[in-house]
């Protein structure tokens, strides 16, 4: 999903319906709706467990990008736009009501990055760590580790620069090892 | 990790929920934006209609202005801008003096003709300058109408003798 080929062919496939989108073509955006509903939905839902904030965040969404898709410019996959949107939706309402249940982790920004955080190993029990991360962390690996977007694309969403991403990716994933670590020593 | 492999049954939207989503969506965008279009594209043509029945009314208003000030005029000042306006029409289809006077003349007719009209415009500017637009002091018209009476028969012979090419 990272590679420039499929992207091209993506944006290809859907400009059309987006142009349609534009002069009020409802059933266009129907079919742009069916083929992003369902990963917006599901990456929006790692940041609450009430179904009825994601529906909210998901809806506000779409209704917005249909108000906006004349600013769309196609520089970008449509997906990572609609994601941004649906970031800033569930950002602004977290913020509106305090956010975040969990405390912020402090993931030691003065520890130097571990260079072999590429040999990183998912494990189950990272996904409660990970729950307990802010959102900009959870988001950044979410999107790069299991959506697949690159750094720029993310840096582009979440109004960062790409280093920070970067930065940000490296750290969480060397905060869920050491986490593991210490869980095994404490098991074994 | 693959996305199918992280996320959950319970991470993804039922079909229900699908369509309770796409129906607030449909309502809060179906209409607005066919309404917008209707109503931009009818602001449209009513602001492009608005402006040529502005420009018909204005040219309307301007000529019945003009002819109102006309009719208003002394039968003198009119008479005056007859022979005004029959002068322009004869110049306006001759070569201007400075083209005339560079082309060959036969025997300096046109040479002469030219400076004819040189002094009779000489002497209509300067009664002019005494005369005011609705003066109708007998004498001074009658000198003007002399003097413009002769510049369109110069003129007219200028045509005629085939001096000039139109």
């Amino acid at each position: 999903m990272r590679h420039t080929f499929e992207t091209q062919n993506f944006m290809n496939d859907e400009l059309p319906l987006i142009q349609r989108s534009r002069s009020g073509d409802h059933q266009a955006f129907r079919i742009l709706y069916e083929a992003h509903v369902d990963s917006l939905y599901r990456f929006l839902k790692q940041f609450s467990k009430n179904h009825h904030d994601v529906e909210e965040w998901v809806q506000r969404t779409f209704i917005k990008a249909f108000e906006r898709l004349d600013s769309f410019q196609g520089r970008s996959r449509f997906s990572s736009w609609i994601f941004s949107i649906g970031l800033n939706e569930m950002r602004s309402d977290q913020r509106r009501t305090t956010i975040l249940q969990f405390e912020p982790v402090d993931m030691g920004a003065d520890i130097p990055l571990d260079d072999t955080a590429d040999t990183f190993q998912w494990n189950e029990l990272m996904r409660d760590w990970l729950a307990q991360l802010d959102e900009v962390k959870r988001a950044v690996f979410l999107l790069h580790e299991i959506e697949g977007y690159s750094h720029g694309e993310i840096a582009g969403m979440l109004n960062i620069q790409e280093s920070t991403s970067r930065t940000i990716l490296t750290r969480t994933k060397q905060w869920l090892r050491d986490q593991w670590n210490q869980e095994r020593k404490e098991v074994g | 990790m693959k996305a199918e492999q992280y996320y959950t049954d319970d991470d993804r939207p039922s079909r229900e929920s699908r369509n309770r989503m796409w129906a607030v969506i449909s309502r809060s965008t179906g209409q607005s934006r066919i309404l917008f279009a209707v109503q931009d594209s009818r602001s449209f043509f009513a602001g492009m209609a608005a402006a040529v029945l502005l420009l018909l009314s204005g040219t309307g208003i301007y000529f019945l202005a003009n002819q109102f000030v006309e009719s208003r005029q002394p039968n003198e000042v009119r008479f005056d801008d007859a022979y005004r306006s029959a002068i322009k029409e004869f110049e306006d289809v001759l070569p201007s003096p400075v083209q005339v006077t560079s082309v060959e003349t036969n025997g300096g007719r046109l040479q002469s003709r030219i400076q004819q009209l040189a002094l009779i415009d000489d002497a209509i500017t300067e009664l002019r300058v005494g005369i005011d637009q609705m003066d109708v002091s007998p004498l001074k018209r009658s000198r003007l109408r002399q003097l413009y009476s002769m510049k369109l028969l110069v003129l007219q012979d200028i045509i005629q003798q085939g001096d000039t090419e139109l």
